[in-house]
C-alpha cells in the first residue's frame, strides 16, 4: 500500500515536472472574444460650430465577465462647415492586463471628418491620427509610443417619422511604424440610435473586430451600448 | 413578431459563435525537421556540432528574390550604393562606404545544415569596416543568423536554436587572405584562460533565386552574451556590456556610461561599470598604490584583464582597446562579482596594422590618461611584472613559434579546399597563391613576436 502511494506521488510529480516542460514549448493567445463597451457621456454644444464632449467608459474581455480598460474621454469639436468637422481627443486609460496588473495609458487623437447627405442617407469619412502611451514608462525603460492612423468610413440613415437612426460602418487600423505598410485591424459596425430628445441619445451596437498580418488573428465580437446627454447653450441655427 | 424572433436568434447565435477562444501554438508544430535537440530553446548546445574544430562545415542559406532585393536595397540605403548593384559584381570597382550607425535590416531564410532544415531564421548583414567591401564589390559580406528572429510573424518557430545557439555571428574573413585570424586568434585567448567565443570554419552557400552560390569560407564566431557566458562562467545573469564609442576609452575627458550597452538585462553602464571608473581614476593610484590595487581588483578581474593584454599585446591585435574604441565585451561574473574582460573581432590580428600600427610592449605610444585601463594599469610595477610573467607563460606554451606554426599548418591543411574554391566575386584574393603566402606570413610573424616579446620580458 505504501509502495503505491510512494508510486503514486511520483507518477503525481513526474506529469507536474512534464507539464511544466510541455508549457515552455508552447503558448496560449486569445483568438476569439466577446466584449462588452459601455459609455456615458456629457455634450456640450455652444452652437453649429463648436462642443465639448465628455465620456466615461467601460469595457469587459473574457465573454465580458473581465473588466479590461476603463476610460475617460475628453473631446473637442469644430465645424467651419456643415460637412465638415476637426476634432481633437484625449483619453485616460486604466488598462487590465492579462496578468491582472494595471497600465495607465494616455491617447490622443486629431480627426478630419467629412459628411454630406443623399436623400435620407447621410455618408460619413473620417481620418485619425492616433497616439497612445504608457504614462510613467519613459522610452529609455521600454515604452514606445503607438501611433497609428485610422480610416473610417459610414452612412446612416434617417427613417422617417421614427426617432431611430440605424447606421453601419468600417474602419482600417495602420500602425505607422509598420515596415511593409501593411494593416493591422479591421473593424465592421452595425448598430442604431435612438433620440430620446431632452432626455439624450441612446445607442446600441455590434462591433466586429479582427486583426490583420498576424498568424493568429484575434476576432473581437463586441456589443455596445452608450449614452450621450448634450446641453445646448444656443438653439441650433437653421442650416 | 416573427422576423423580431428570427432577428433575436441570429444575434443569439452569433454572439454565442463569437465566444471566448484561445489557441495554443505549439513551438515546432508543422515544421518537419523540428526537434528539441536540434531546434528547440531547451536544446544544450551542441558545440561539437556547430563549432566542429576538424572539419569545414557546410550551411545552405535560402532566401527569396524579393527578400534578397530588400537587402541590397537597404544596404545601399546604409552605406551607399555598391559599383556592382549587388551580386555579379567583381573586385576593385569604385563606390563609397561610410559607417553608419543603424542596423542592417533582418529578412526571413531557410537555413539548411547536414539535411535539416531551419525555418524563417532571420538573416543580415553585421559589421563595420568588414562591410566596406561592399563598397569595391565584393560580395563576400558578413552575416549574422538570428534564429527566432521572426517569431512573432511565425510563432511556431519561437524559441528555434541551432543546435542550442539562438544566433551566429558569420565573419567573412575580411582583410586577412589567411581565414585564420580569427579563428586562432579567439582559440589562444581561450586557451590562455581569457575567455573568448567559440569560433569554426563554414562553406557559405547562398540562393537568392538563382540556385546556390558558393560565397566562400566563413568563420562562425559563438555570439558572446547568447551562450559563451553560460559556457565559459557558467552563468548569463550578470551584466554584460558591449563598450563601443568614445566613453569605452575610459577616459575622464570622454567619460560616458551611455556607451556602454547593456546587452544582457537592457540599459546602458550600470554601478557597476562606475565603480571600476572611480577607483581606475582615483587618487589612490598615485598616492598609496597598494590600496588602489586592493580597491581594483574587488572589482574587476585584474589578472584576466593583464593574461588579456600580454595575450592581444603579442598578437598584435590592433583593431581593439588601446587603438580603438570597441571590439571588446565586459561580464560582471556573478560568481566571483568581478568584471571580466572578453575580447571580440580578431581578423585583423597578427599582423602590424593600421591607424599608426598595433602597440608595442611598453605602451610609449599611447597616453595613460587617453586609454587609462592599459596605462594606469601597465605603469604600475606590481602589474607590469605579471603582465611580464604572462608574456613569458604563452611565448614559451601555446604561442612558442613553433607551435604556433603547427596550428597554422593544422588550419591551413583543413580548409585548402574551401578557400580554392571561392570565386572572384566572393573573395578577397587575387590568387590561391596569397592564402599560402599569408599563412607563411603568419609563421614568420609568430618567430618574429617571440624575439620582440622574450625582449620586452626578460
Amino acid at each position: 500500500m505504501r509502495l503505491i502511494n510512494t508510486t503514486g506521488i511520483l507518477l503525481l510529480l513526474l506529469s507536474l515536472v512534464s507539464s511544466s516542460v510541455m508549457a515552455q514549448d508552447s503558448y496560449t493567445k486569445v483568438t476569439r472574444d466577446l466584449e462588452t463597451w459601455a459609455s456615458a457621456g456629457l455634450k456640450l454644444k455652444f452652437n453649429n460650430k463648436f462642443a465639448i464632449t465628455l465620456d466615461q467608459g467601460l469595457r469587459l474581455r473574457e465573454n465580458s465577465t473581465t473588466t479590461d480598460q476603463v476610460l475617460t474621454d475628453f473631446g473637442l469639436k469644430w465645424s467651419p462647415i456643415k460637412q465638415l468637422q476637426f476634432g481633437f481627443g484625449s483619453r485616460y486609460i486604466l488598462d487590465r492586463g492579462s496578468n491582472g496588473i494595471n497600465d495607465n495609458d494616455f491617447r490622443w487623437n486629431l480627426d478630419a471628418a467629412f459628411k454630406h447627405e443623399v436623400k435620407r442617407f447621410e455618408f460619413k469619412y473620417r481620418l485619425r491620427y492616433q497616439n497612445k502611451n504608457e504614462l510613467g514608462i519613459s522610452k529609455a525603460e521600454g515604452d514606445e509610443s503607438k501611433n497609428y492612423l485610422r480610416f473610417k468610413a459610414g452612412v446612416d440613415y434617417n427613417i422617417k417619422g421614427i426617432k431611430l437612426k440605424p447606421f453601419i460602418s468600417t474602419e482600417i487600423f495602420r500602425h505607422l511604424s509598420s515596415t511593409d505598410g501593411s494593416f493591422d485591424n479591421w473593424r465592421y459596425t452595425i448598430g442604431a440610435d435612438y433620440d430620446l430628445k431632452k432626455f439624450g441619445e441612446v445607442g446600441v451596437f455590434y462591433r466586429m473586430e479582427r486583426e490583420l498580418n498576424d498568424p493568429y488573428p484575434k476576432t473581437t465580437n463586441i456589443v455596445g451600448l452608450s449614452y450621450v446627454f448634450t446641453l445646448k447653450f444656443k438653439k441650433d441655427e437653421k442650416k | 413578431m416573427k422576423k423580431s424572433k428570427i432577428l433575436l436568434m441570429g444575434f443569439i447565435l452569433i454572439l454565442l459563435g463569437g465566444c471566448y477562444k484561445e489557441t495554443t501554438i505549439y513551438y515546432g508544430e508543422g515544421l518537419d525537421d523540428w526537434t528539441s535537440s536540434t531546434h528547440s530553446s531547451s536544446a544544450v548546445p551542441n558545440y561539437n556540432k556547430v563549432f566542429a574544430q576538424d572539419k569545414v562545415n557546410r550551411i545552405d542559406i535560402t532566401i527569396s528574390a524579393e527578400n534578397w532585393e530588400i537587402m541590397q536595397d537597404d544596404l545601399d540605403d546604409l552605406y551607399g550604393s555598391s559599383s556592382s548593384g549587388g551580386p555579379g559584381g567583381g573586385p576593385g570597382g569604385g563606390g563609397t562606404t561610410t559607417f553608419s550607425d543603424e542596423t542592417p535590416v533582418y529578412v526571413p531564410c531557410n537555413v539548411e545544415f547536414e539535411g535539416t532544415n531551419w525555418y524563417y531564421v532571420g538573416i543580415r548583414y553585421k559589421g563595420n569596416s568588414s562591410l566596406s567591401a561592399y563598397s569595391s564589390g565584393v560580395n563576400k559580406l558578413p552575416f549574422r543568423l538570428e534564429f527566432d528572429q521572426f517569431k512573432d510573424d511565425y510563432p511556431e518557430i519561437t524559441g528555434q536554436t541551432f543546435y542550442g545557439f539562438p544566433a551566429l555571428s558569420m565573419s567573412s574573413n575580411y582583410n586577412d587572405k589567411s581565414f585564420i585570424r580569427e579563428k586562432v586568434g579567439c582559440d589562444l585567448f581561450r586557451e590562455f584562460g581569457v575567455p573568448a567565443p567559440e569560433t569554426a570554419f563554414y562553406e557559405m552557400w547562398i540562393d537568392c533565386g538563382d540556385g546556390p552560390v558558393y560565397f566562400g569560407l566563413y568563420t562562425a564566431v559563438e555570439v558572446v552574451f547568447e551562450t559563451t557566458l553560460v559556457h565559459q562562467f557558467g552563468s548569463e545573469s550578470g551584466n554584460c556590456y558591449k563598450p563601443d564609442g568614445d566613453g569605452a576609452a575610459w577616459a575622464s575627458s570622454t567619460w560616458n556610461l551611455s556607451d556602454f550597452e547593456n546587452k544582457t538585462n537592457g540599459g546602458t553602464g550600470g554601478d557597476d561599470i562606475v565603480a571600476i571608473y572611480e577607483i581606475l581614476h582615483s587618487d589612490t593610484r598615485t598616492s598609496n598604490p597598494s590600496q588602489w590595487k586592493t580597491d581594483l581588483e574587488s572589482v574587476f578581474d585584474v589578472d584576466g584583464f593583464l593574461k588579456y593584454l600580454a595575450v592581444n599585446t603579442t598578437i598584435q591585435n590592433w583593431d581593439t582597446y588601446g587603438i580603438m574604441t570597441h571590439n571588446y565585451y565586459l561580464y560582471n561574473d556573478p560568481a566571483d562579482g568581478l568584471m571580466k574582460w572578453i575580447p571580440w573581432d580578431n581578423n585583423e590580428a597578427f599582423e602590424e596594422g593600421k591607424q599608426g600600427g598595433s602597440l608595442s610592449f611598453e605602451f610609449s605610444e599611447i597616453s595613460s590618461a587617453a586609454w587609462p585601463m592599459i596605462g594606469y594599469i601597465h605603469d604600475n610595477a606590481d602589474y607590469e611584472a605579471a603582465f611580464k610573467t604572462h608574456i613569458n607563460d604563452f611565448i614559451n606554451g601555446i604561442f612558442e613559434p613553433s607551435a604556433a606554426q603547427n596550428r597554422y599548418a593544422y588550419w591551413e591543411n583543413l580548409i585548402q579546399e574551401s578557400v580554392d574554391a571561392e570565386t572572384s566575386d566572393y573573395t578577397f584574393l587575387n590568387n590561391t597563391s596569397e592564402f599560402s603566402s599569408a599563412i607563411s606570413d603568419l609563421g614568420s610573424h609568430a618567430s618574429a613576436r617571440y624575439i620582440v616579446a622574450d625582449a620586452y620580458a626578460n
